[in-house]
């Protein structure tokens, strides 16, 4: 996975806030996950139609971390989302920069 | 029982349970690995079979429930199979939160109690009932949005005991009703010195029960996203393939996760435990400004 590829949420799956956490119910497979106040953050701005690179900029801008720890760790949970049927990639070829 | 329109429940002739043609989409089973329940699809609706105990045909818009007795069964036997689990999924399939948890009323207010079979649900709901509460269900908890919050819904007026909890907690005299085949468990009507709160109550807090793997009683605030899970975990479920019905009950059961405070608890499993553990809940309800 690379920041600049294109993702969106699949339409089976459906997500809500509990808290200050996210629950995410992929209705194609009835499976249940969570995912944490940061990892919640990150999902509303993908639920809002961000790209990888405006999540990375707009968490940047919320959070006193270094921007490459961002982008790793939005990377590494992207991927997570990605092999959980969560996230999918639009198009099979991604855009490089 | 609860304020809700039953669906229509017919006992029919006993007959053998024959092989079915369809394998089942979905299966309860003990904790051995033995089959409990196992759901079908049919052309009308569902059947449920409970391995050589009874049928249960689901059909129709009104979801009419139709029970096929297997040779030897009892009509005890298949009412209370109606009552403790069939009746309960069917609800659900028309989109009623249901669980499996036990409820009590303290201070006018519902607390509700959920964890695996064997955590003690039934017998902390008789030591509330026999220790000057009342008691909304033993297991089979219906929950309604009323506007206000949540509301747990009385259920049947019977708590199922196993001997030990029964020779702890209840008094002798009390009504027993009719035996089942399926469980040992005996099961103790209201009244007698068991007292049973026929009316909703606004559902103030939910207590998932430990292991009991400990020496004192402890709460624990669950995260909102574990509640969540151990909610589902706890649901029935007719139908948990069907799509509408799931994203309805998801977004159900997250909105009782905003209203609802879950909290861990644990506790040690003795009986003479019980009057402090149900002390410490009442304290932990009134620090938090839940029961005066």
């Amino acid at each position: 996975m690379k920041v600049s590829d294109r993702v969106r949420i699949p339409p089976e799956v459906l997500a809500r806030q509990v808290g200050e956490e996210t629950v995410m119910l992929d209705l194609a497979k009835g499976a249940y996950f969570g995912l944490d106040s940061v990892g919640a953050r990150i999902w509303q701005l993908l639920q809002e139609g961000k790209s990888l690179e405006e999540v990375r900029d707009a968490m940047a801008d919320e959070y006193d971390a270094p921007p490459e720890e961002i982008e790793r760790d939005l990377l590494a949970l992207a991927d997570n989302l990605l092999s959980d049927g969560l996230l999918e990639k639009i198009g099979s070829e991604s855009i490089s920069k | 029982m609860a304020d809700y329109a039953l669906p229509d429940f017919t006992l029919l002739k006993t007959r053998a349970q024959k092989d079915l043609p369809l394998a089942p989409f979905h299966e309860w089973t003990f904790p051995d690995g033995e089959p409990w329940t196992r759901f079908y699809r049919t052309a009308s609706g569902y059947l449920l079979r409970f391995p050589k105990l009874a049928d249960f045909e689901i059909a129709g818009s009104d979801l009419a429930v139709h029970c096929h007795p297997a040779p030897e069964t009892s009509a005890d036997t298949c009412e209370h199979l109606y009552l403790n689990q069939v009746l309960l999924l069917v609800l659900s399939k028309r989109g009623k939160l249901v669980f499996h948890a036990s409820a009590v009323e303290v201070a006018g207010v519902a607390i509700a109690f959920l964890g695996e079979t064997g955590r003690g649900k039934s017998t902390l709901a008789a030591s509330f009932a026999t220790g000057g509460c009342r008691f909304l269900t033993d297991d089979g908890l219906v929950v309604e949005a009323d506007g206000k919050g949540f509301a747990a819904l009385p259920s049947h007026p019977s708590i199922r005991l196993w001997e030990d909890s029964q020779r702890a907690l209840v008094a002798s005299g009390a009504a027993n009703a009719p035996s089942v085949q399926y469980t040992n468990k005996v099961r103790f009507l209201a009244g007698n010195g068991i007292a049973f709160c026929p009316q909703p109550r606004p559902l103030q807090r939910a207590y998932f029960l430990g292991e009991g793997r400990t020496n004192k009683i402890g709460f624990s605030r669950m995260p909102a996203a574990e509640a969540m899970m151990a909610w589902v975990g706890n649901s029935f479920l007719l139908d948990p393939k069907e799509r509408a019905l799931l994203a309805s009950h998801f977004q159900q059961v997250a909105g009782l996760v905003n209203g609802v405070r879950c909290y861990w608890l644990d506790y040690p499993r003795r009986f003479e435990e019980l009057p402090s553990v149900r002390q410490a809940i009442v304290e932990h309800l009134q620090e938090e400004g839940v029961a005066a």
